[in-house]
């Protein structure tokens, strides 16, 4: 693994009466962490869209099960209702373009900042498993 | 392959006791598990565990190591991450693969942001 692509999310800041980035506030994942997209308890409005990686704080030898998804590190993003697909394939044209582009950085969702991948992404929200179930 | 270097020890000795998180490790790119945030002005990078499955709970870590840095800029995580990833992604003909990411002996640091005067810990998971 000579280089590696990253995705970087950002949810509303959290940290002190809200104005400051706060604990968990910003997850960077390197790209071979990735495991999908899928829109399970998605909200009855169609508009989420989860992004699922190995978890950063759980490593694969804590045994005690969690229910299901719960075993992942989690981003869920806000998006115009039905525009899944095209927020998708955004995502990986922005993993597919050439390193020398972004330097390996790409920015998925910055709330704080105001900064999204695809216009129909208004929101997210980072979730880090525990480190123990 | 790409390794990325960390020595939290001022005086680069080397020499931690048996007992404490070692001075210095490093890790292949492969091993990392993630950046976020501590605070408005720390950020912690999560790798695979270098040494063991331990059960290291009251950290938050479990079967993984941990590197605590402060940074100047309050809210600054986004640019020092961005510096992160271009670090990594540096031509690897111009290192070699060997990616110092912060060094408190040489000042060696991926952002200028970074505050290595301040806390910067290696916490590593121990075999339970």
């Amino acid at each position: 693994m000579a280089q590696e692509k990253f995705l970087y999310f950002q949810e509303a800041l959290s940290g002190g009466s809200s104005d400051a980035v706060g604990a968990d506030d910003v997850a960077l994942y390197s790209l071979s962490s990735f495991l999908g997209f899928d829109t399970q308890a998605g909200n009855t409005n169609g508009t989420t869209l989860n992004l699922r990686f190995k978890p950063m704080k759980r490593s694969a030898l804590v045994t005690s099960p969690g229910g299901v998804g719960e075993e992942t590190d989690v981003v869920v993003l806000t998006v115009t209702a039905g525009k899944q697909k095209s927020v998708i394939q955004s995502i990986t044209d922005k993993i597919n373009e050439p390193i020398s582009r972004d330097g390996g950085f790409i920015v998925i969702a910055d709330v704080a900042g105001s900064e999204f991948v695809n216009s129909n992404v208004t929101g997210a929200t980072v979730t880090l498993r525990a480190a123990t179930a | 392959m790409k390794t990325l270097y960390f020595m939290a020890a001022a005086d680069g000795a080397f020499n931690s006791s048996t007992t404490t998180a070692p001075d210095s490790v490093c890790y292949p790119l492969s091993a990392f598990k993630g950046l976020t945030a501590k605070d408005t002005n720390e950020c912690y990078i999560y790798f695979d565990s270098a040494q063991a499955a331990g059960t290291d709970e009251a950290n938050d870590t479990s079967g993984t190591d941990l590197i605590t840095f402060t940074i100047s800029t309050a809210d600054n995580h986004k640019n020092v991450a961005r510096s992160f990833a271009q670090e990594v992604n540096k031509f690897i003909g111009k290192d070699n693969g060997f990616v110092v990411i912060l060094d408190s002996s040489t000042s060696e640091k991926f952002d200028d942001d970074v505050d290595l005067s301040s806390s910067f810990t290696i916490l590593t998971d121990n075999p339970a």
